[in-house]
């Protein structure tokens, strides 16, 4: 219907150039009787005229075409639904659970993923994949993917979640690839099902799950994120610890008060940025050894202690060692030092920065910001179209007025004459 | 004529005797040496006596004086009138339009009046006649022929004051003027021969006579010759106002065809009646048309 609406829209400006005879030159001449009679061949010939105009004026309605069918087809398939491109031809859902959605959530949310799971839309499930870790003890860095049965799913994630022995139905590639993050498992999981299947991805809101590159999932990704509160976490399952050492308040000086005040202030704006952090208090006189809290916590921020092991130490922040400059900005420059290498990785698969530009750049605070997924490859099209359109519509007017400009002048000059 | 004297460029001066002295000048020299001589009542110049020359010829006083004889020679006395009928109708307002044409070139009835300033002053040099009839379906500008410097300049001035009408007129509106115009001499009619009912010809065909040699200069302009329009236009016909609308491209080979022809027909006619045809492209230099003419008459004016 849309490219009959387009091919029509098309055959209007093909019409009018075939049609817009211009008005021709008026010549007054001697005798006329010397002037072949009129003959109906030469008044009715049609002939295509300001034949690059036309182009123009084609490729700017096709433009537009292609923009109003994008829009459509996507608010189409948005509105109009799943369900009837499901009964058009179903593309079969696709579900992925992972373990610490399952783990952490609560009866309630669990029951509505029965439900749905039992409803008609998933009548068609294309499979239910469970990601399984098969090390508990090592914060899930190494997992693998269970293809379930819709039928049995409680069953197998209670077992998987017991047991170590669940059978591992997924392909060799899933199998091959390490499943860092929630991204490359949906990715894992998108290579093996149809590329209309839509992609219901249960998970949870804990950082471990998205730190890492965010890797592009072509399929329509819905997403099904518990959330996780502080009260609910235990040692096992951290989100983004972050120790910070300070002094006994009571033997601290005046200024060293006033800066760990600064120091808890910034990390509480962090936590705003990132709900995921989890912040512990210490007192530098209780911490030992910063080597052996490093195996605890993400990023140790040291706001008291000047202790040469720091080194030793993957991510620390010795705030009292911070510039004056960086002091100013000191909420950005605190995260950025705490999640410089979550900044480059975003840069790294969002940006076309060189490496050298990355590493410069991730020291720098106004490059900080949430990850988020590449743009669409719908909305790039978009965009390209729209700037496409515009250059178009500015060249046709360009040409028209040119067009006309020359045909007043010519006027003239045969007024002139 | 100096070759690189523009007879245009000098028509934009407006100064129209001057133009007509000019062109006229540059043509005595060689082709006028001399006033003709013999009989006469006026005198010219005593030469030495020749073996067969007349004795009545001799001026015996001064061989009474001189002991040499002497034969009187005077101006021939012309009886000759040089008469220029000129078509003013709207047709003869066409110029050149296409590119190559310059701005300011003349349309025919501008060359006309430039031509017969210039003949006309080579008649009077010569001591014929001159007589003017300018004609259009609005006014008609009747000269009658007479000698001399004064009464050229009054020829210049009608020629000036001659405007152009729409059509040419009708015979029967005119015959009284050409019957003036029927004496014995020189009829010199410049017209672009377009007529409607054959009138050009009709009236044409009354000045011929035994005694009237009558010469028809058809003016065109390079755009008659050669169609150089292009694309969609209307034509409109200058005297009828009627409209045509043509592709230039399609109707150019049929044109030309057409002014083949006409062309043809026309020398034809005008041969038949008497009448000497001579084609005239306005938008070459005049002075080139002028010796070519003249050259071809092969005899002065």
């Amino acid at each position: 219907m849309i490219a009959l609406l387009v091919f029509l829209a098309l055959v209007i400006p093909i019409g009018i150039h075939l049609i817009s005879r211009s008005e021709g030159k008026v010549v007054l001449f001697p005798f006329l009787a010397l002037l072949p009679a009129q003959s109906a061949a030469s008044e009715l010939h049609i002939k295509l005229r300001q034949r690059w105009l036309l182009l123009v004026r084609l490729l700017l309605l096709l433009c537009a075409g292609a923009l109003v069918t994008i829009s459509l087809i996507s608010d189409w398939f948005v509105e109009l639904g799943l369900n009837e491109v499901v009964n058009a031809q179903p593309p079969a859902p696709t579900v992925i659970v992972t373990q610490d959605w399952w783990n952490t959530s609560n009866e309630q949310e669990k029951n509505a993923l029965k439900a749905q799971l039992n409803s008609d839309d998933f009548e068609e499930v294309e499979s239910i994949v469970f990601v399984a870790n098969n090390n508990k003890n090592n914060k899930g860095e190494n997992k693998r993917l269970v293809r379930v049965s819709s039928r049995n799913f409680e069953e197998t994630f209670k077992d998987e979640s017991s047991s170590d022995d669940a059978i591992d139905d997924t392909n060799n590639s899933a199998r091959s690839t390490e499943l860092s993050n929630i991204w490359s498992t949906a990715q894992v999981v998108a290579q093996s099902i149809p590329v209309d299947s839509p992609l219901h991805i249960y998970t949870s809101n804990r950082y471990s799950q998205f730190v890492g590159g965010a890797s592009y999932v072509r399929e329509r990704v819905v997403w099904h994120i518990s959330s996780i509160d502080e009260a609910s976490q235990d040692s096992n399952k951290p989100t983004f610890q972050l120790a910070l050492i300070g002094l006994d308040l009571t033997k601290a000086s005046e200024e060293q008060i006033q800066r760990m005040a600064q120091t808890e202030i910034a990390i509480r704006a962090l936590q705003n940025v990132y709900p995921s952090i989890v912040v512990n208090k210490l007192r530098s006189e209780s911490v030992s050894s910063l080597t052996s809290l490093s195996q605890q916590y993400d990023a140790i921020v040291v706001d008291a202690i000047d202790d040469s092991e720091m080194e030793t130490v993957v991510k620390v922040v010795q705030v009292s060692k911070l510039s004056s400059s960086q002091k100013a900005g000191f909420v950005l420059n605190l995260g950025a030092a705490i999640f410089k290498d979550k900044q480059q990785e975003y840069l790294f698969f969002n940006t076309w920065l060189s490496a050298q530009q990355i590493q410069n750049s991730a020291s720098s605070a106004e490059h900080l910001a949430v990850s988020a997924l590449p743009e669409s490859t719908d909305s790039q099209l978009k965009t390209y179209l729209a700037i496409l359109l515009v250059i178009l519509f500015l060249v046709e007017r360009l040409m028209s007025e040119m067009r006309d400009k020359q045909g007043y002048t010519k006027q003239n000059a045969e007024l002139g004459s | 004529m100096h070759t690189l004297i523009n007879p245009a460029l000098l028509a934009q001066l407006k100064d129209l005797p001057l133009v007509a002295k000019t062109v006229a000048q540059g043509f005595l020299h060689g082709m006028h040496a001399s006033l003709q001589r013999g009989s006469g009542i006026e005198f010219s110049q005593y030469r030495a006596y020749e073996p067969g020359d007349p004795l009545n010829n001799i001026d015996w006083k001064l061989f009474a004086r001189s002991d040499r004889y002497f034969v009187r020679e005077a101006m021939r006395e012309s009886n000759v009138q040089v008469w220029f009928v000129i078509d003013a109708s709207a047709s003869m307002l066409h110029a050149s339009q296409s590119k190559n044409a310059k701005k300011d070139s003349w349309h025919k009835l501008d060359y006309a009046k430039h031509l017969v300033a210039t003949m006309s002053y080579l008649a009077q040099q010569q001591g014929d006649s001159i007589g003017m009839l300018g004609l259009s379906s609005n006014s008609t500008h009747l000269l009658p022929a007479r000698a001399g410097y004064q009464h050229w300049q009054k020829c210049v001035l009608h020629l000036a004051q001659l405007d152009s009408g729409h059509e040419f007129p009708e015979f029967t509106h005119i015959q009284q003027q050409i019957a003036k115009v029927r004496e014995h001499g020189l009829v010199i009619v410049l017209s672009d021969f377009y007529q409607q009912n054959n009138e050009i010809l009709n009236a044409l065909n009354k000045l011929v006579s035994p005694r009237t040699d009558v010469i028809g200069m058809q003016l065109m302009s390079d755009d008659e010759l050669t169609f150089p329009y292009k694309g969609r236009i209307h034509f409109e016909d200058r005297e009828t106002k009627q409209r045509l609308t043509l592709s230039s491209k399609a109707a150019k080979q049929s044109y030309l065809q057409n002014v083949q022809s006409f062309n043809q027909t026309l020398a034809t006619k005008l041969q038949s009646l008497g009448v000497e045809h001579h084609l005239v492209n306005i938008d070459q230099p005049m002075d080139k048309t002028l010796r070519r003419f003249l050259k071809l008459r092969a005899k002065p004016l």
